[in-house]
């Protein structure tokens, strides 16, 4: 199953997230950062890896929803597998990200670290719940456009669920992100199978 | 095998299945009717995916409210088959016994070779699918269908579009699996049924014509089709007076297929299977036109 997964999940999405991470050092320094510096690439760029792979997670099922829904399998098991890989993709971009800055003299933190995931993974899967129920562009421009409201607003309309809220309060200020991400996961998982019942 | 009573199905701006009833037993069932009459909705319901608007529809004895239970034994082979593309032939077949519960790798194995056999696509097996022709995809999902071993197996339209020879063997092989299954053939191509099905239904507009033995249904036109060779410069007046069925050129002539009732002209001749379904929607079509 998780061979399939990861054979499935072989898209341009995913391609790209790991191309601008990739070509991110060349257009951003990354050497010699104070934990804010890092606080600030993170929560403005680092979470776009996440805007990438996740919206498009499950759009190839609705086109073979007939030949894959018939079958008496268990999709939402399906769904929290390939998220499960999805989320560690997206880990394993950013934890590219800290190493090269690491490796040039920044400083790191792992709480940063676990913040910038849950943030990416957040923003992700609103993007997917809208694709679910819309089409695949329409995940993509909320994503985006939660992002970009948040970004020009500071985070003013958007409470609690700001994306930038690390500097001032620390990885406890994404617990209510974190809340949200898995009652998103978790509603999905019950639409996931209850396509099957 | 399966009971169809009384269903009907509305969408928002259309009700595509009217008081539609049926009894399906074992053997190749033919589901014709023109494009837009209601086939793809009706099999989608039996298959479970689209539930009723109100009437029963049961499955092996079991209502299709039972998913679990129906999607264990029902298979369908949609009419816009496509699968992951970058997946190979051999893992497409995998990857859907996993899905069907099959968790021993080695019976998946056995499994999946064995029906890519059947459907001749094991010298495809490493191929990717987004490389298969039309007719090659469409048995690689026979072949997927077939992984659960499933009683009952719905097939949409899956001879369109297709040259002869892949028409041929699809038909085939279906009528192979027939001789243990209920297979229910939907298709808008007359010959397809003609060639493969006893019994048939006809549906147009979300009703059903006629639901029976197929020699029953040609019966109907017994008397009805005549041939008659005129000159090309008749047959506009014969197009207006008559439903023809087929012209072919003839040396200076036009052989001429149509159908009528106690005519002074032509031979009159055995219909065939789509005589027979021409002559039912052209009363059809009569019926509909206001006096």
């Amino acid at each position: 199953m998780i061979k399939y997964q990861l054979k499935i999940l072989n898209k341009a999405s995913v391609w790209l997230a790991c191309l601008i991470c990739i070509l991110f050092p060349f257009f951003f320094s990354l050497k010699y950062l104070n934990l804010g510096e890092l606080t600030l690439y993170g929560e403005k760029y680092f979470i776009i890896i996440g805007m990438i792979i996740l919206p498009d997670l499950m759009v190839t099922e609705i086109e073979l929803s007939d030949v894959i829904y018939q079958t008496p399998s268990i999709h939402s098991k399906t769904f929290i597998i390939r998220l499960f890989i999805a989320v560690i993709i997206i880990g394993v971009l950013l934890m590219g990200l800290f190493l090269y800055a690491g490796m040039n003299h920044s400083e790191l933190s792992i709480d940063l670290f676990i913040a910038i995931l849950i943030t990416s993974t957040f923003v992700g899967l609103l993007g997917l719940v809208m694709a679910q129920f819309t089409n695949q562009a329409s995940g993509f421009l909320l994503t985006f456009s939660y992002y970009t409201l948040d970004l020009m607003t500071k985070g003013r309309y958007f409470s609690v669920f700001t994306l930038r809220s690390f500097e001032s309060g620390g990885l406890e200020s994404k617990m209510p992100l974190l809340v949200a991400s898995l009652s998103i996961v978790c509603f999905l998982a019950c639409y996931f199978y209850r396509l099957r019942k | 095998m399966i009971k169809i009573d009384n269903v009907h199905k509305k969408y928002k701006l259309t009700h595509a299945l009217k008081g539609v009833s049926l009894e399906i037993e074992k053997g190749m069932y033919g589901l014709l009717g023109p494009n837009g009459a209601g086939k793809t909705t009706l099999m989608r319901m039996i298959m479970g995916l689209n539930p009723p608007t109100s009437g029963h529809v049961e499955v092996l004895g079991q209502p299709i409210s039972q998913i679990k239970a129906l999607r264990e034994v029902v298979s369908y082979l949609p009419q816009e088959y496509s699968f992951y593309n970058k997946m190979t032939v051999y893992e497409a077949m995998d990857y859907m016994a996993i899905l069907c519960n099959i968790k021993d790798k080695k019976e998946r194995r056995k499994k999946s070779i064995e029906l890519l056999k059947l459907v001749n696509l094991i010298g495809e097996k490493h191929k990717k699918v987004k490389s298969l022709s039309g007719g090659m995809k469409r048995r690689l999902g026979l072949a997927q269908s077939l992984i659960k071993e499933p009683k009952v197996l719905i097939v949409d339209e899956p001879t369109a579009g297709l040259d002869p020879e892949e028409r041929l063997r699809i038909r085939n092989l279906l009528t192979n699996l027939a001789k243990d299954i209920v297979v229910i053939f939907s298709t808008h191509i007359v010959e397809d049924i003609a060639y493969s099905c006893d019994q048939l239904a006809i549906i147009s507009e979300g009703h059903i014509l006629y639901a029976g033995k197929k020699d029953n249904f040609i019966k109907q036109a017994d008397q009805m089709v005549w041939v008659d060779d005129v000159c090309p410069c008749d047959v506009e007046a014969i197009r207006d007076q008559y439903h023809v069925i087929s012209m072919t050129p003839n040396k200076d002539k036009v052989s001429i297929r149509f159908i009528g009732e106690n005519l002074d002209r032509g031979q009159r001749v055995n219909p065939t299977l789509e005589d027979a379904y021409m002559s039912l929607m052209k009363r059809e079509n009569n019926d509909q036109i206001p006096a």
